[in-house]
This record gives structure tokens, sequence and C-alpha cells, in this order.
């Protein structure tokens, strides 16, 4: 009875709320990154595998950037043939990176419209102004064998931090830490107090995942370098006063910062992202050097600012806690480049944590992009977290009891993040528009790629599922925030594949029970999402690397190889969460898309990854 | 990326919490709306503007899981139903129902949890002109059904459970 499914290959792309504005200024002088394409990517794979796989004798072995391009790279001669070619249409290479995969260039609209075939047109959409391109690119046919893709041509901001706060329907009138009682008022911006839901700092982490050994241990992460991967600026003071508010250091000087599109202009929108990415990573790890890689917040910006942190080769370990849904990508054109980078990062030894989203098992009904219930509901992902070479950083909710205006609501054990528990409290003293404006979907991000397939790792591992059927994007009411046609059917989602599972590991991100930031010179409580969740994992990748003596690589085959071995036995280093969901996956005590294999125990996966 | 399958239908129509169809085989959204405990109402009707036999299809969104989903419709006069089924939408497979089907009213529950998703109503009958039937869906919700692990992992699973009361205990004693 269904009529037919309509062809809907990714990427899904909608814009009804844009408005043209018609054709951008021919002169105007654009940024764009030329990705190349990878070469003998089977190797490459194999080679990766080899370098986390304690029997080979390639064994953490790691590549250098050089080296790296000298095997997967474009050759010198190909790069050069396209720098030709582009200067021949008038655009000049600003940069061509040491991989040999990625070009920067500069050049005019006109040259630019004209050499990829599409005009370029100006657009305006909800307060944003930007420029993108009416068709889909057409690649000139003389360096279509070495070019993988262009970004740049559209400048709208993409990327959404994962950084989530208390509503106001929900702050406490007191807070409940497990057993250990602290009767406290909304707390007032003042320094947080140490085991307190909603004022957790990064020493707590110690104490939740059993880093403190480590710390006994004499590690700080000293000689190693974390980078945070970001498309906001921030305060180096922030960062200070935070640790050393928490007993560090207040030292700013092993931050730096690099602009990664040097005389780009980083936006402050998200600074209190990159100031929490920086406060977690370097509050773990607090011997460890910390680089802020910057850029805009663009398609090229990203191509730049993956590229300069992991071809520069200075970052043990990376993170970011930016990322879209995966859907929006072009599996063709728009993840080889990001997949080549990544693996890069891989054959180099480092891991790669990203947040996994903060919208539960729902990464598209984000409630500025396709909200519940004006849209229907579409069981998604986040990415970069989906990408397999990345780690995906998802969220839980500690036990707590939260104290509220009307009565309590009881977290008794640690479960995925979602505010489905939060539920009928909400209903029962707010209208339901409020509840699916701020609660519904909010939860640590996982579920099912329908880009990625499952990767060897996951491959029969109880608990790892395939996409669900039914999986469609329905307009039932236009929102004012995204306006659509009532009835229309946007995007079907593949059911039934068999792709990569996220996340791969949860920590604590529920803003309930979350964490104290230090921003703008001032503390505030009850904040939480997965991007806290990406830069504690950073930190702790820095630990890790300090105790193993050098990068610890591709993380993902010896995290599950691990869980395989150990499952959640003694001196396993992960332990269950038992039950809940993130809003449609069920956790238990194996793999599953709402918090993954699980916690850590961060001393004992020291001992896995560094024995 | 639009969708050819796209379906215009009346703001008027949307607005209020019944849905109607604007023709036979359109698809109509039924808006959920929740109601006490874990449930959600939702209801749908059509008007026969023409003659004969009609298929009427209605879509059902339902984030979060549902445990349990009841439907009832109650024919105007001059409609006679002929069937009524749920089917995944996008798939035609079909939810299996308990159903108490006559060709004035049906009563039909789902007999297996509906994951998050979309489905697909499915109304057949014949009706004179002018006339008319309305039907309601009450959802509860539940949890998807965990996977069933392999024999070799209830040991991790045991392993599982001990470690995660040594994590409650310490986390109480804080």
């Amino acid at each position: 009875m269904t009529p037919a499914m309509a062809a809907s290959p990714l990427p899904f792309t909608y814009d009804a709320a844009a408005v043209d504005n018609g054709a951008a200024a021919a002169d105007t002088m654009v940024d764009v990154a030329i990705s190349l394409k990878l070469v003998n990517r089977p190797q490459l794979e194999r080679f990766i595998a080899s370098t986390v796989d304690r029997s080979s004798p390639n064994f953490r072995k790691f590549l250098t950037p050089q080296q790296f391009a000298a095997r997967f790279g474009q050759s010198d001669a190909s790069v050069t043939r396209v720098r030709a070619f582009l200067k021949a249409h008038g655009i000049s290479v600003t940069k061509v990176f040491s991989n040999n995969l990625v070009l920067m260039a500069r050049g005019s609209n006109a040259q630019l419209a004209s050499l990829f075939g599409s005009p370029i047109h100006n657009f305006s959409e909800n307060g944003q102004a930007y420029q993108r391109p009416l068709n889909r690119l057409v690649m000139p046919a003389a360096i279509s064998d070495v070019v993988a893709g262009v970004a740049g041509l559209d400048t709208k901001a993409k990327f959404r931090p994962h950084h989530r706060s208390v509503p106001l329907a929900l702050q406490p009138r007191s807070l409940d830490a497990g057993r250990g009682v602290v009767a406290l008022a909304r707390p007032a911006a003042t320094m947080p107090t140490p085991g307190v839901p909603q004022q957790y700092t990064a020493a707590d982490l110690a104490t939740l995942y059993n880093i403190t050994p480590l710390y006994n241990r004499g590690l700080t992460g000293a000689g190693k370098t974390l980078g945070i991967m970001t498309f906001a600026k921030f305060n180096a003071s922030d960062a200070g006063a935070y640790w050393g508010a928490i007993g560090l250091s207040s030292s700013t000087s092993r931050i730096s910062v690099v602009n990664t599109v040097p005389g780009s202009t980083i936006s402050n929108n998200g600074a209190d992202e990159t100031t929490l990415d920086v406060e977690q990573s370097g509050g773990i790890a607090p011997g460890a050097n910390v680089i802020v890689y910057e850029a805009p917040n663009t398609d090229a910006g990203a191509m730049a600012l993956y590229t300069t942190a992991i071809t520069a080769n200075v970052a043990d370990t990376l993170s970011i806690s930016w990322g879209e849904s995966e859907v929006y990508y072009d599996p063709a054109v728009d993840l080889p480049p990001y997949d080549a980078l990544f693996m890069q990062a891989a054959a180099q030894g480092v891991p790669i944590s990203a947040a996994s989203g903060d919208e539960g098992s729902y990464d598209i009904n984000y409630s500025q992009a396709f909200p519940y219930p004006s849209y229907t509901s579409v069981l998604t992902v986040d990415y970069p977290s989906s990408s397999p070479y990345v780690l995906a950083a998802g969220g839980t909710t500690l036990p707590v009891t939260l104290n509220l205006s009307h009565g309590t609501v009881g977290v008794p054990e640690v479960r995925p993040w979602a505010w489905d528990y939060l539920r009928d409290y909400i209903l029962s003293y707010n209208p339901q528009d409020y509840y699916y404006a701020n609660l519904f979907p909010v939860g640590g991000g996982g579920g099912v790629s329908v880009q990625y397939p499952v990767p060897a790792y996951q491959a029969g591992l109880t608990g790892v599922m395939t996409s669900a059927p039914g999986q469609s994007l329905f307009c039932f009411t236009s929102p004012s925030v995204n306006p659509c046609t009532p009835g229309e059917d946007l995007f079907d989602a593949p059911a039934n594949f068999a792709g990569r599972n996220t996340p791969d590991v949860s920590l604590n991100a529920d803003p309930e029970t979350g964490y104290s930031l230090y921003f703008k010179g001032k503390w505030s409580t009850g904040s939480g999402g997965t991007s806290f969740v990406a830069p504690q994992l950073n930190g702790i990748m820095a630990l890790i690397s300090e105790q193993a003596g050098g990068r610890i690589g591709w993380p993902h085959p010896q995290l599950y190889a691990a869980f395989k071995a150990m499952g959640y036995g003694s001196n396993s280093p992960f332990t269950a969460v038992g039950f809940g969901s993130n809003e449609f996956y069920t956790a238990g005590p194996y793999y599953n898309p709402a918090s993954g294999i699980g916690q850590l125990n961060v001393d004992n996966l020291a001992h896995v990854l560094a024995p | 990326m639009k969708n050819s399958l796209s379906v215009l239908l009346p703001a008027v129509a949307l607005a209020a919490t019944l849905a109607a169809p604007a023709h036979a085989n359109t698809l109509t959204p039924i808006i959920l709306t929740p109601g006490s405990g874990l449930t959600q109402t939702g209801s749908f009707s059509d008007l026969l503007a023409a003659a004969g036999n009609f298929t009427d299809l209605f879509l059902l969104n339902t984030p979060p899981p549902v445990a349990d989903a009841q439907f009832t419709l109650s024919a105007g006069d001059g409609v006679q139903f002929t069937s009524f089924s749920l089917l995944v939408f996008g798939t035609n497979t079909p939810v299996p129902l308990n159903e108490s089907f006559s060709a004035s009213a049906i009563t039909a529950s789902a007999t297996v949890p509906l994951n998050s998703g979309l489905y697909e109503l499915v109304v057949n009958g014949s009706a004179v002109a002018g006339a008319s039937y309305a039907g309601t869906v009450t959802t509860t919700a539940g949890t998807l059904t965990p996977p069933v692990p392999e024999p070799a992992s209830w040991a991790l699973m045991l392993a599982g459970l001990v470690a995660g009361g040594g994590l409650m205990r310490r986390r109480r004693s804080i």
C-alpha cells in the first residue's frame, strides 16, 4: 500500500528558510580547500590496522606526515599539475599541505563559478548571510583524476557545538550527590563544590572514572601535546583561572593557538565550547601542552582545521566537540577527503575523539533544524563521530536525586543521558510545547551510521544494530525556525543498513549531573553535553600516551579487542551502563548505541593500552 | 532534497488535532498529543466527498518506542469499512494487529511494540457521497526490545552487572 519510496540519495539538503538574494559579487575573493584523492586506500587501511596489532612488526610504528604523503598522498607531479591548472584559470594556490592531499587556493567568485560549473548566489537565512553554489560542482576533466572535492564556495556556518545547559524549568532548589546530600540553593556564580552534580570539574573525573592511580604514578601528560579543534575563539585566561580553582597551575603558558586559516576571523559564537574543551582536556592532563586549532565555521574551515591539526603532527591526541548530522554529507564527494585526514591521523598514531551529539538517537531533530513534532523523528547520527576512525564520545547521566520546584526526580543508577526521565515531571507543570522545545530530543548521541559500513572491530558484536526501517523526515506542521510544507516527505533514511554504530564509550554528559564552567571570568553550573566527553577523552589519552611512552594510535580496535576479551570483568577498562535509553536505543551490559561499550575505568584502560 | 512522495495538505486541517485527508491515497499526518502518564493520543478522520470505494492513508510517528498502540474507528452513516491495517512506512511490512472488525466499527491493537519511526494506517471502505468516519489512536511509550545476547555473552553480562553494582555502591558512598 505504501507508495514507492522515492529515491533519496545522500546527502540530504533542505534550506527552505534560505532567501536567494541573487548572484554573489563576481569579484569577491574566496578561499577554498581543494582535496586530492587518497592513494592506495586499501593498503593504508591494512597499515593502520597493523599499527595497533601487537602481533604485527608494525605495532605502534607510526608514520610521519612526509612518510604518509610519500605512500598515500598524491605525487609531487600531480600536485604540480593541479597547481598549474588552477593558476591557468587565475586561481592562486596559497598553501600545499605536506600530506599532498589538500591545497588551499584563492580565487574570485567569477573564476571559481566558471571553473566548477555553478553560479554562486548570496543567501540570507535566520539572520545569517552566506553564499553558496546553486548546483552540484563539476570537477574539470583535466584534474578530476586526482581532485576529490572542493570546499569553501559555500560559506554557511554549519557546525554546532554539542554543549547543553540545564533549562530554566529544571533548575534545582538543591542538589544531591548520591547519598552525600548537599543542601544548596541554586548555585550562585561561585567556585564549584567538589563531588556535587552540576558542579563537577575535571578534578572530579579522577574519582568518577578511576584516573587517580595514574596521577599517583606521576602521570600528568607531561611531554605530550593535546590538540583541540574548534570553530570559535576563547580566552586562555578563563582556562587558567579554572585550572587554578581546581588545584592545578593556573599558568596558561602551555596553551598555544593556531588560526588554521591565516588572516581569517574566528567567531565568538561558541566561545564557551572552546573554553570548556581547553578546561576539561587540560584539567585532566595538567602537564600536557594544549594547542587550540581554530578555523571559521565553514566547510573550507573544517578542511583547513583538520588538515592543519593532523599534518602538523604536533598533537599526540586530538578532539572536536562540533559536528552536524551525518546525512548532510555526500558520501561520494564530501566524506572521502575527511576520511583521508582521519586515516592520516591514525597512521600517525593520533587518536581523535569527537562528541557524538546531544540529540539522543535523533541527531537531525535538533531544535534549530528539524524540531519534533513539527517534523517527524528520524534516527540519525552525528559526524565526524560516525567516522570509523574517530572515537565517538557518548554521554551518561550519573545517579542523582533532583530536588525541583514541584518535587523530586531520581535517577537511581548510571544510565545513558536522555531527558526522558524528566518527561512526566515536565509535562505535569509545563505545556507540551515546552517539553518538545527544550527536552526532546535531548541526550547522548548514538545510533547507526547510514554512510559507513560496520567496521571490523564492531562486526558480530552483540548489541550492534542495523538502521531501523520507517525513518523518514516528514513535515507535519511548519515551524518558524525552518519552514516546510505540511505533508511533504523530505528524506528517507536507508533501512536495515549494517552501519557503524556510535558511540564507542560514554562518560557523564547530562547537564543535570553536569559540570561547572568558567567562562568570561564567571562561574556557571549545570553545563553538559557530549562536548565535555570528547575533550575529557582527549586528556585521558594524553595521560595514557605518557604512560605508554609514545602515541596510542587508532584506539577503536584496541578498545573493542579489550572488551571482547575482558567484558566487564575484573580489570576491564569498561563498566556497563545497565538500563535506560538515549530516547530510542536501550542500554545494557553489552555494546549498545545508547552508551557504546560503556563507561571507562581509566586505570584499567591504561594498563591495557600501555601495559 | 525533496522527495517526490510529497503530499500537500490544507493548512486548516493541520491546525486542528483532527487529521483529515485531502483526498484518497494521500498521506495525512496524525498529530499526537501527550496524555496521562506515558500515553499520547491523536485522531484522524475523513469526509468522503465522492461515492464509491476509498483508501485513506494516515501517518503515525512514534518517538519514543511504543509499547502499546490502540486504534478505534467509527463509521458514520453511509460508510462501510472493508479493511484496516498498519504498515511500517516505506517497507509495506505489516504490523500484526489484534482486531475487532465490523463494517461500522473497528478496534485494533498492535500485538508487538512499535519501534521509533513512521507507520502508515491504511483504511479501506466504501461510502456514499458526503459520508464520514473518525478514528483515534492511543499510544503508550515503552522501550526498545533489547537485542538478545548470544550465549557466550551471558558471562559478560553477569560480570557487567556485578561491576555495575560495585560502581553504584561507590557512588552512593561519596
